[in-house]
């Protein structure tokens, strides 16, 4: 597979070669426009296609609008589920006052996500598949992701990157509402031209030892519809993204929890962003939550398990104390 | 790829330690590369991946679209892939929406959609289609202005501008959704953009004031301190707003009533943290910021308390009064700001009035290897791109002489490629998509040179690879390693360690830090035979021309350069050596060529490392100390790897060093400062000039040795600190004796403000989050260099005042017209300020080095104190009174109870022999450099007291036409210092290393406050851009191929409007006969109020010192491992 990456005018660049931009009315005839990767490319809120196109490293002949299509639109209960059409804007999560009741985790992620104007163009589907960040995928190095056979980061500046999972690329998921998702056990809808499915988020994501050039699995046109979130008794939920400066920032690390209130919660999950290729759940403090009460020793011996395992480069072992305090915070704002 | 490949290669030298990003060529290259010994191959450049893309089939579409815009629908042609921002500003000639970074990072293009903000360069226009858009040119209604724009008229809501209308745009969503804001929603409404003047608090004050009505926002008296005395105006804001809406002929407007969303009632929330003392109160957190606090959101959002007014203090005993200056006034530009009328460099051309239309388009062939020589470049398969206008190379650069050769090491194109950026070439165009088709046509061989990155090994090997004739950039040309760029040796130094009791050593290290400015670097040329006229985006416009002169081979006189509006520049856009970027000849040399004008813009990578950055430095600090606190000695050895090129590299070594030794009492010390070549991004010109170095490592260095003796960091900096009339010694000129110091009073209040009765010794600190609080104190110069003035009164009887001054937003011009004000009594109403045009102003030598208040500023008041005796002389024989015997009032000449308005005395001059002696007046006791002869660059000798020839033919042709002329001259004096202290607090989390500043008090001495308003920006904006420079902001490259990993404002991180805690600004007077109703220098001095004091907070804090800034957390982190103090 080759991937097109910056030529040698990486520096002098910033404007999209031509592309022809399409505009269908529907799932199938946008279904039908798409050609293959890099060949085609669909637009929602455009908020990292534009990235992409005006430093050409990805330069599709035909883009494909989406946001024609109303099917992608629209917010509804169905099935005692709580269905998100994958173009609801970020900015209209943020201040959905059910959202944030229900789905605080959800609410809060999409009100840390980059800037007010970004949330108003950013769609919920955008955000789950969006790229990842790393210079040196996106930049001018040809590194395992983009096709090469080296992680320019591992031997580089890896401030920003995993401390779990790696395996020859140590890419972050960049998306704050995917970490919220995977917590909320909410599921995908996928409209491909094979017909429709339903997929767990905590599926949708690829680590590279799957797959190392792709986040996900949506590079052969499939269209992500809709995001269903689990209706059935409430649940309680919290995010904390932890950024230097208090917008724009991608997390450092990140975290969201549900569980079931009470005085012993139960139900727990627990999932961590920025610090691998996919939303990273912690299985084993999940256990160690489940049906405990929150107390300091619980807290602070959550906090030692989250880090267990965590493998960090030779610029980011601050991302496991990071790690550590995350879980630490999220638990005592549970209790709170 | 197999070794064959290598051996085919030009002759390139091993270099193991480094492997080529070229592989990124896909599809064959890739497929075959390989690891080849213990290194990589290494390719050529001429095979890249887009290669394939090109060959694709990609013809142009283009679609008719209908925008709606401002109410008014617009048929287009356009390219698909047009953003909307493009759209805007070069098909329709809305260039009120400003282009920043284009790339969705900074806020500047921030339209409405609806009633949603969203940046325009992330939208493509074609998507935009039945969408109702909104500009910043539709906020005006019949002549009305907005409130939003009436508040950043009134509340000097832009500096240089380029993010206003943005702002206000953000604004415009919030207002339209909730009419009544706190103060945190108004901070979360403009969270997405940036401001690089830091002018936050401004901006913010703007839209309350919008919100609730001009109560909510009017700025209160400043809280009188202990033994401060304060000064305000009054209305004057109103007055000044009123003059800027009537300079564009829609006078009352800005005065109008209010419309649709000015509230009558004042929000109680917002009231509360706008019009209270913000000394005592902190701003109410809301309930969005307490929701956002939860998930992440960390001081000093929400709740930082606003900034309150400055507290000014006046010298003791200084009972000057005055009518005009320290006034609240709007800033003389402040509505074309406000109403996006402001013409930019990079807004030209695409209005039916430009002097341009249609320019060319231009792209700059760059190295993509940090070191590297161009084999070939051929651009046969862009010649057959339909709208390609050609090439031009380093071969189109007139070729140096001589004498030239041995002392100018750069050109503004280079086929010996020096770092990752340098231009070799470039490409035009019909437009901007046909000028990078047509860089991607391009076949360019490159040969690979060796990278040599490390400015110790450079110097330790006596590196010539980079530059023949030397490994250190000298002041004439580079020059052998082991010979300093700059040094300064006073007194014994070994005695001086010797009779010490300790010494303290230490290593400090500062970062390659890119200016960032909102509006990138962007300029038109017109060359048309030997003329040439530039729109640039240019501090300097004189020693633009000179410069262009230089390298272009034409007289100074052929060429033309205007700057109206300059959207940040912070030095970044100061073209005053041969040896800067200088991308203006490119493009001259292209217009020339094209038979054209030709444009080109930055982009945002070019902006933050193809051009000059502030240099890094690596500070080996040796103090020998009494236990008294005596310093015995002092020695700095300063290694600054420059770059590829020398730039401002060695008179940046000097300043540096005239920052470390200057402040406090050392009668031995020796500074030795080498600027070393290297491969990588180029040191240059940036605020403060070394002196933010200085300042970081030796005040850091300052509070180890306090702490070594056991001395309280306040008391050891009071009893080092230099006094009034101590010398001052200069690294290349000679000693002076030092003016007018209001240092100490600085360090008191700052003091006072942090509360530093409060310190406590480290040792004592436990937990996971500590607090610390920390000092700086330092001096500055206040500018360089000479200045011309000139004032005229017209038939009308207006006074004007053309300066030479750049505007990047710092002030100066209405400075000046207020010192003009001052000296003349004309109020500002009947002043006109125009600046920045080398066809119709005073000459200037720079602007830059805190110098335009101070040195213009003399200048002018020179020139307005001659123009002034010319009217009384006049007045004098009609009136039949002596001279000596009237004043100046209301703009008339008054003797006792008689008067004559200018406008008759200026018709009744024409009976009055005109002027035939163009001599500028200058006060012969204080107006000249007592060290140097500008000339001959001597020193002792006096340059000579005369008008530079533009400005005397100016004056000539104004005397010509009947009027009167004023004229003064001024070369700044040495002698009059800027003084200043700063205080930190802030937290630790000693788990993570995060470092959270709670709050910054800032004292800077400025002589005299000229325009409050401002003043107290400069503080507040300085400041903020400090706080980047100390916590976040570092141009890293990558350790293996040397190219920037984080030169995106994403990575980067310049502070956001959520990111600087509250910061209390004091302006000290401690008035010094130099300048202009004694104003010393205030534009840079505020940058380094961050860095030292929090580091040595951070130390009061941990116990832990940072050497090292910025201070990140990763950096924190691996600091507190490494000492053993992490807290879990």
């Amino acid at each position: 597979m080759i991937l097109t990456k910056q030529g040698a005018n990486f520096i002098a660049i910033d404007e999209p070669k031509s592309f022809e931009l399409l505009h269908p009315r529907s799932l199938d005839e946008a279904l039908g426009l798409y050609t293959e990767e890099r060949d085609s490319a669909y637009l929602a809120g455009g908020c990292d296609l534009l990235d992409q196109l005006k430093h050409q490293w990805n330069n599709p002949r035909r883009v494909i609008n989406l946001k024609g299509i109303d099917a992608l639109r629209g917010q509804a209960d169905a099935n005692g589920q709580l269905r998100l059409g994958a173009l609801t804007t970020l900015a209209e999560i943020e201040r959905d006052p059910t959202l944030r009741q229900r789905y605080n985790a959800l609410s809060l992620a999409a009100s840390r996500v980059a800037t007010p104007q970004i949330r108003n163009a950013g769609t919920l589907g955008g955000n789950l598949l969006q790229d990842g960040r790393c210079p040196y995928y996106r930049g001018p190095w040809l590194c395992y992701r983009a096709g090469g056979i080296v992680c320019d980061a591992h031997h580089g500046i890896n401030t920003e990157h995993a401390i779990f999972g790696g395996d020859r690329c140590y890419i972050v998921s960049s998306s704050d509402t995917a970490t919220a998702l995977v917590a909320l056990d909410a599921q995908v809808v996928v409209r491909g031209r094979d017909g429709e499915r339903r997929i767990p988020v905590h599926e949708l994501f690829l680590t590279p030892t799957e797959d190392i050039h792709h986040m996900h699995a949506f590079h052969d046109g499939r269209i992500l519809t809709a995001v269903e979130l689990p209706g059935g008794a409430p649940r309680r939920s919290h995010f904390i993204k932890y950024t230097m400066r208090n917008v724009w920032d991608f997390a450092l690390a990140s975290i969201a929890v549900a569980y079931n209130p009470g005085a012993r919660p139960t139900g727990w999950r627990v999932v961590l962003g920025g610090v691998a290729a996919t939303p990273w759940r912690l299985p084993e403090v999940e256990r160690m939550l489940e049906g405990a009460t929150l107390d300091d020793a619980t807290i602070a011996a959550a906090g030692r398990a989250a880090i267990k395992g965590a493998e960090p480069l030779s610029h980011n072992a601050y991302k496991v104390a990071l790690v550590q305090k995350l879980v630490e915070q999220a638990l005592r704002e549970s209790t709170s | 790829m197999a070794e064959g490949n290598k051996d085919s290669r030009e002759g390139v030298l091993p270099n193991p330690a480094r492997r080529s990003f070229f592989q990124a060529a896909a599809g064959t290259a890739v497929a075959g590369a390989g690891l080849v010994g213990g290194g990589y191959v290494i390719h050529e450049a001429a095979e890249r991946p887009s290669d394939k893309e090109i060959a694709r089939e990609r013809p142009e579409a283009r679609a008719d679209i209908a925008l709606r815009v401002n109410g008014k629908t617009h048929a287009l042609n356009v390219p698909h892939q047009r953003t909307l921002l493009l759209a805007l500003r070069e098909d329709l000639g809305l260039t009120g929406t400003k282009k920043g970074c284009n790339m969705a990072q900074c806020g500047a293009c921030t339209v409405l959609v609806g009633d949603m903000p969203v940046y325009s360069c992330f939208m493509l226009a074609a998507d935009a289609t039945g969408l109702e858009i909104t500009t910043i040119e539709g906020l005006e209604k019949n002549g009305v202005l907005h409130p939003l724009q009436r508040g950043f008229i009134e509340h000097l809501g832009s500096q240089c501008g380029h993010c206003t209308s943005g702002m206000i745009m953000s604004g415009l969503g919030l207002l339209r959704a909730n009419p009544q804001p706190t103060r945190d929603e108004v901070k979360l409404a403009l969270s997405g953009n940036l401001c690089r003047c830091g002018n936050y608090e401004n901006e913010i004050n703007a839209v309350l004031a919008a919100a609730g009505g001009a109560a909510a926002a009017s700025v209160p008296p400043g809280a009188s301190a202990a033994g401060v005395a304060t000064s305000d105006s009054s209305d004057a804001g109103a007055a000044g707003a009123a003059r800027g809406a009537g300079a564009a002929s829609s006078a009352g407007a800005a005065s109008a009533p209010s419309t649709a969303l000015a509230a009558s009632a004042v929000d109680a929330a917002s009231a509360a943290n706008v019009a209270s003392p913000a000394r005592a109160a902190s701003s109410a957190t809301s309930a969005e910021g307490a929701r956002l606090a939860r998930a992440g959101v960390h001081a000093p959002f929400p709740g930082a308390a606003a900034a309150p007014p400055a507290v000014v203090s006046k010298a003791p005993g200084d009972t000057a009064q005055f009518r005009y200056l320290d006034s609240q006034m709007a800033s003389v530009d402040s509505y074309e700001k406000a109403t996006g009328r402001a013409r930019y460099a990079g807004d030209l051309g695409f209005h039916p009035d430009d002097e341009v239309k249609s320019p060319l388009f231009l792209k700059v062939v760059r190295s993509p290897y940090v070191h590297a020589e161009l084999l070939a470049i051929d651009d046969s398969r862009a010649r057959t791109l339909p709208g390609y206008r050609g090439l031009i190379t380093w071969q189109d650069i007139p070729a140096l002489g001589d004498k030239e050769v041995a002392a100018r090491d750069r050109q503004p194109m280079n086929r010996h490629a020096r770092y990752v950026g340098d231009a070799v070439a470039a490409v035009i165009a019909d437009n901007q998509y046909l000028a990078q088709e047509a860089l991607n046509l391009l076949q360019v061989r490159w040969r690979e040179l060796p990278a040599f990155p490390d400015a110790k090994y450079n110097l330790a090997h006596n590196l010539t690879a980079i530059h023949s004739r030397g490994t250190i950039a000298g002041f004439g040309g580079p020059q052998p390693g082991d010979v300093p760029t700059v040094e300064n040796k006073r007194g014994d130094v070994a005695a001086g360690f010797k009779e010490a009791d300790l010494v303290i050593e230490g290593r400090y290290i500062t970062q390659v830090h890119a200016h960032a400015q909102i509006e990138p670097h962007v300029c038109t040329a017109s060359y048309v035979g030997d003329r040439l006229t530039l729109w640039d985006s240019q501090q300097s416009v004189f020693h633009a021309r000179t410069v262009l002169a230089d390298i272009l081979r034409i007289p100074v006189e052929n060429i033309r350069v205007e700057a109206k509006y300059v959207g940040g520049g912070f030095g970044g856009k100061c073209l005053d050596t041969d040896g800067k970027t200088c991308y203006e000849a490119i493009v001259a040399l292209a217009s020339k060529k094209a038979g054209k004008p030709v444009r080109y813009e930055y982009t945002l990578r070019e902006q933050l490392y193809a051009e000059d950055t502030r240099n890094p430095f690596i500070f080996d600090m040796k103090t020998g100390v009494k236990r008294d606190g005596t310093i015995t000695a002092i020695e700095c050895r300063a290694i600054q790897p420059t770059g590829g090129y020398a730039s401002s590299g060695p008179p940046v070594v000097a300043v540096c060093g005239e920052g470390i030794v200057n402040t406090y009492r050392c009668a031995n010390f020796w500074y030795h400062g080498y600027s070393v070549y290297t491969n990588g991004p180029v040191g240059g010109e940036f605020r403060g000039f070394g002196q933010p170095q200085a300042v970081f490592a030796r005040e850091k260095h300052i509070e180890e040795v306090a702490a070594a003796i056991g001395m309280d960091p306040l008391e050891f900096r009071r009893r080092n600190s230099k006094r009034t009339g101590d010398l001052m010694s200069f690294s290349i000129e000679k000693d002076v004796v030092l003016g007018n110091i209001g240092g100490e009073r600085c360090l008191a209040l700052v003091a006072e403000e942090i509360g530093w009765d409060r310190w406590q010794d480290p040792k004592t600190k436990t937990g996971r989050l500590r607090r610390g609080i920390g000092l700086r104190y330092s001096q500055e110069h206040s500018g360089r260099s000479d200045s011309d003035g000139l004032v005229w009164i017209d038939r009308d009887g207006r006074v004007h005042v053309p300066t030479g001054i750049g505007n990047m937003g710092s002030g100066p011009q209405t400075g000046i017209g207020l010192i003009v004000a001052e000296v003349l009594g004309v109020p500002m109403e009947r002043i006109d300020v125009t600046w920045a045009d080398t066809s119709d102003v005073a000459w200037d030598f720079v602007t830059d080095a805190s110098r335009s208040t101070h040195c213009n500023g003399k200048a002018f008041y020179n020139a307005a104190l001659d123009l002034a005796r010319q009217l009384k002389a006049t007045a004098s024989a009609q009136l039949g009174m002596a001279a000596d015997a009237l004043t100046l009032a209301d703009g008339a000449v008054v003797g006792g109870n008689r008067r004559i308005d200018f406008r008759t005395l200026i018709t009744s001059q024409a009976s009055t022999p005109p002027r035939t002696d163009f001599t500028p007046y200058f006060d012969p006791k204080t107006d000249v450099n007592p060290i140097l002869d500008e000339a001959t660059g001597k020193v002792d000798q006096h340059p000579a007291m005369k008008l530079n020839a533009a400005t005397e033919k100016m004056a000539r042709a104004l005397v010509a036409r009947g009027t009167v002329v004023g004229l003064g001259h001024y070369v700044w004096n040495p002698s009059a210092q800027s003084w200043g202290a700063s205080a930190a607090e802030v937290e630790v989390d000693m788990l993570t290393g995060q470092v959270t500043v709670l709050k910054l008090a800032a004292a800077h001495d400025c002589g005299r406050v000229i325009f409050r308003r401002g003043a107290e920006a400069q503080v507040l904006g300085g400041t903020i851009m400090g706080l980047g420079y100390a916590m976040t902001e570092e141009i890293v490259s990558d350790p293996n191929n040397h190219v920037p990993v984080n030169a995106s404002l994403h990575e980067m991180r310049p502070p956001t409007i959520l990111d600087y805690p509250q910061i209390v600004p004091f302006l000290v007077e401690a008035p010094d006969a130099a300048g202009p109703f004694g104003a010393k220098g205030l534009g840079e001095n505020p940058f380094w109020n961050a860095a030292a004091a929090i580091g040595n907070a951070i130390f009061n804090a941990t116990g832990v010192h940072m050497r090292e800034i910025p201070y990140t957390w990763p950096r924190v982190h691996r600091a507190l491992v490494a000492a053993g103090r992490v807290v879990s």
